[in-house]
């Protein structure tokens, strides 16, 4: 058998919250397509209900049969993309057999075509660097630019090469930079188009667990030494990924399964996982981090976790081209202390590139 | 204070959501205990005692979708897999096993975008 | 586009077709090919006890009809696309000149499963088919050789190894495996296709699954998933040629009877040359070839052949 590429890699940083160079601002807001946001609280026995409150204030939409050139159009460009923050992402389409369109909160309309589309299109960009001779190529407009309006020859260009292309089915959500403007104008917009766009309820699963033991973690110790005083990085990772796939009884059988609780570890009475699917907006992600963090401190909890996992068909992780080999993993999840440390985990697929 | 970690080659586990089908004329009822026995024994009809002796761990079964989440060696992925694909019958029942999900991280199987149902609320 | 492909669907009872596709809709398959298969196709009449001269049928009767269709992908905006394919059994060099009559190049796909060395080397060599069929229902015994295979390699032929049969048999199973490494052996990984050729919905597996198999048989990642996808789209684009271009890389077509997504073409060179010397009203005839003098081997594959007819810049591409 050939070399056998990895199939995910895992990236793990250990920093601080008040580390001046804000990473995890960026880390958040750069991962632009999110399907579901799931946070686990030990010894606790639900999950604060604001979060659940953002989930049903976010207004998500799915929009069908949109024309790629409407999204250029001027009244959009000005009423959405500018004024607020619009998340769009083609939907029932896969990154490593179709075309795939998305619109990342920075206004980049970003397109990963195949070989075909990209030839008949006519627009400019490179070759995806996701995975090695996959014949995929990613375009990219930039939305914002102050060059980017009717009458220039890029715009008229862009404008119809789109009108050329087939029509995608989205899922949208928008946040308005004023206030005051409600975020259901976007569904608005598209029905005085007549397109069919319908709001879009969020999935809320729960698991909690009694009784259960849970691994003891030092924030200053990722590795464990021979003492074993706290959980090794990466078994706390996997068992974190055990709790949200809501894994039974997992200390009984030993015929079934080996797995058991990363040692040292200790009882806890209650353990809440709960977890939104839909698409979230990256803004929902900071201001909930935000909160969760005094939460942690007021309750006096061990830690906390929040994990996002972003849509495996999403033309970009982070900001990097995004592929889909026997998986399209782009994950992350913050392991959070009370004294403002935390553990950063990135989970991506092997063909990625590192962020 | 700042530590950074990036794994080297394969991780060591890899993860895997399968479900185990039947053809429409057909039904059985397996357990967990039933399902470990029969990936056991897909492996060992296609390569032998060496792999079904590897590390096989369910680590969550839904009885009613007959859906499970299993841990394997990484190493181990190809060979496990075809020879899930190519099990076809369970005492003369047509079956077969559908992969839903690979990865090499636990966390990942907790969602799955291409998968998922939207639920649309029609107001007015 | 490179969407999972499954071209080889045997033809069956409507009832189990139908069964069949829509299992192989719900595993993600845009593209299928229902596999009619008659392995005395190539038999001279002559020869044949019976005087009821056999029929070979044509596609439409294959094809389920547009209702079934329907029925299938509703509630689905996935494309789904059925293609007709013939196959038989190529046992003598002199037979194959039947391959060439009206009937069987009606078919989208034509596949041959050639039974002697020497059989093989003209379905590599000259046959015009698209797909050479390795039977994995016995060990194949014939002696292959570099020589033999490149010419199919050039000539854009895809060799087909069905996976079904293993599924059903675990002797079948070996020969699959050992068919199939050989093969990769010489071949080194190109112009594979993995197929069904499934008796009963429940064999068919997903393209995930068929391009992990390709991991077993010694290809590399990449190489597995185009077993299923890229090189299943150049199968069918050498379909195309072969019917379409007969021997060339550009085709006319009447400007009424394009698809729209080809309409753009039309777009630009109106632009481009006010329509003047391209006056497609008079032009009666439909389908005349522009012949190309170098070979045509690799070029013939390309995926946007039918995209360049007006476009003096694009003809200049596939020419060089």
């Amino acid at each position: 058998m050939k070399r056998v590429v990895p199939t995910g890699k895992l990236i793990f940083e250990r920093t601080s919250f008040l580390n001046e160079n804000e990473k995890h601002l960026q880390c958040i807001l750069t991962h632009s397509f999110n399907s579901s946001i799931g946070v686990f609280l030990p010894e606790h026995d639900c999950v604060p209900r604001i979060l659940g409150d953002m989930m049903d204030d976010q207004m998500s939409y799915y929009v069908e049969q949109v024309p790629l050139n409407l999204l250029t159009e001027t009244d959009f460009i000005k009423g959405f993309v500018q004024a607020g923050s619009l998340c769009m992402i083609s939907y029932g389409t896969c990154i490593d057999s179709d075309d795939c369109v998305a619109v990342t909160p920075e206004g980049m309309l970003v397109m990963s075509l195949c070989k075909d589309t990209y030839q008949r299109c006519g627009l400019d960009g490179h070759l995806s660097k996701a995975g090695k001779n996959i014949e995929k190529f990613v375009v990219k407009v930039d939305l914002k630019s102050d060059k980017f309006y009717p009458g220039t020859k890029y715009y008229d260009r862009v404008q119809w090469c789109l009108s050329q292309m087939a029509n995608f089915d989205f899922l949208v959500t928008w946040i308005p930079n004023d206030g005051k403007v409600c975020p259901s104008s976007i569904q608005n917009f598209f029905k005085t188009k007549s397109i069919q766009c319908n709001r879009l309820k969020v999935n809320k699963t729960n698991h909690e667990f009694k009784n259960f033991n849970i691994p003891i973690i030092d924030p200053a110790v990722i590795e464990t030494d021979s003492e074993q005083k706290s959980c090794n990085y990466d078994e706390v990772f996997e068992w974190l990924g055990a709790c949200a796939v809501g894994i039974d009884d997992y200390e009984g059988d030993d015929y079934l399964s080996t797995y058991s609780c990363p040692t040292p570890n200790k009882q806890a009475s209650y353990c809440i996982y709960t977890q939104y699917e839909g698409i979230i907006h990256p803004s929902i992600v900071k201001q909930y981090i935000n909160y969760l963090r005094q939460f942690m401190k007021d309750k006096k909890l061990p830690w906390s976790s929040v994990t996002v996992h972003g849509f495996v068909d999403s033309p970009l992780s982070w900001i990097y081209d995004h592929g889909f080999h026997n998986n399209g993993d782009n994950i992350y999840t913050f392991l959070m202390f009370p004294n403002d440390e935390y553990w950063l985990y990135r989970a991506i697929g092997g063909q990625d590139i590192c962020p | 204070m700042y530590q950074k970690i990036v794994t080297k080659g394969s991780t060591d586990y890899c993860y895997l959501k399968i479900r185990l089908d039947f053809g429409k004329d057909h039904d059985a009822i397996i357990d967990a205990l039933n399902f470990k026995q029969l990936i056991l024994s897909a492996a060992k009809d296609v390569f032998g005692i060496a792999v079904s002796c590897s590390l096989i761990d369910v680590l969550r079964y839904e009885k009613s979708s007959r859906t499970a989440v299993i841990r394997i060696y990484h190493k181990y992925l190809t060979k496990l897999w075809s020879s899930l694909t190519m099990y076809g019958n369970i005492n003369g029942a047509p079956c077969a096993f559908r992969i839903l999900q690979v990865s090499s991280h636990l966390m990942a199987l907790a969602n799955n975008s291409r998968s998922m149902k939207l639920h649309m609320v029609y107001d007015g | 586009m490179a969407a999972p492909m499954d071209l080889n669907i045997p033809h069956c009872d409507e009832n189990l077709l139908k069964e069949k596709l829509c299992m192989s809709h719900q595993l993600g398959y845009e593209v299928v090919a229902i596999n009619y298969y008659d392995p005395e196709l190539l038999i001279p009449k002559k020869q044949k006890k019976k005087d009821d001269a056999h029929q070979v049928k044509s596609p439409d009767k294959i094809l389920p009809s547009k209702e079934v269709l329907q029925s299938i992908t509703k509630g689905s905006r996935k494309p789904f696309k059925v293609l007709s394919r013939v196959s038989t059994i190529l046992t003598e060099e002199t037979q194959a000149h039947k391959l060439i009559s009206e009937e069987v190049q009606q078919f989208d796909l034509i596949a041959v499963q050639p039974t002697s060395e020497k059989t093989f080397l003209q379905a590599c060599q000259t046959l015009n088919v698209d797909i050479i069929t390795i039977d994995v229902t016995e060990k194949f015994n014939m002696k292959m050789r570099r020589q033999t295979i490149s010419p199919a390699l050039e000539r854009g032929v895809y060799f087909e190894l069905q996976y079904s049969p293993s599924i059903r048999d675990s002797t079948y199973r070996q020969y699959l495996i050992a068919n199939a490494q050989k093969l990769m052996f010489w071949c080194k990984g190109k112009n594979v296709i993995l197929t069904s050729g499934c008796e009963k919905a429940m064999e068919l597996r997903g393209p995930y699954d068929v391009a992990n198999l390709g991991l077993l048989f010694d290809l590399n990642e990449n190489q597995a998933k185009d077993t299923v996808m890229k090189n299943c789209q150049a199968v069918l684009s050498h379909s195309e040629g072969r019917k379409d271009y007969t021997k060339s890389t550009i085709k006319v077509e009447k400007v009424k009877e394009l698809s729209k997504t080809d309409m753009w073409i039309v777009d630009k060179s109106d632009a481009l040359q006010n329509c003047e010397e391209f006056d497609l009203e008079n032009n009666a005839v439909s389908d005349l070839h522009q012949f190309d003098s170098s070979d045509n081997d690799d070029e013939e594959e390309d995926h946007d052949s039918d995209a360049v007819e007006s476009e003096p810049k694009k003809i200049k591409l596939m020419t060089t």
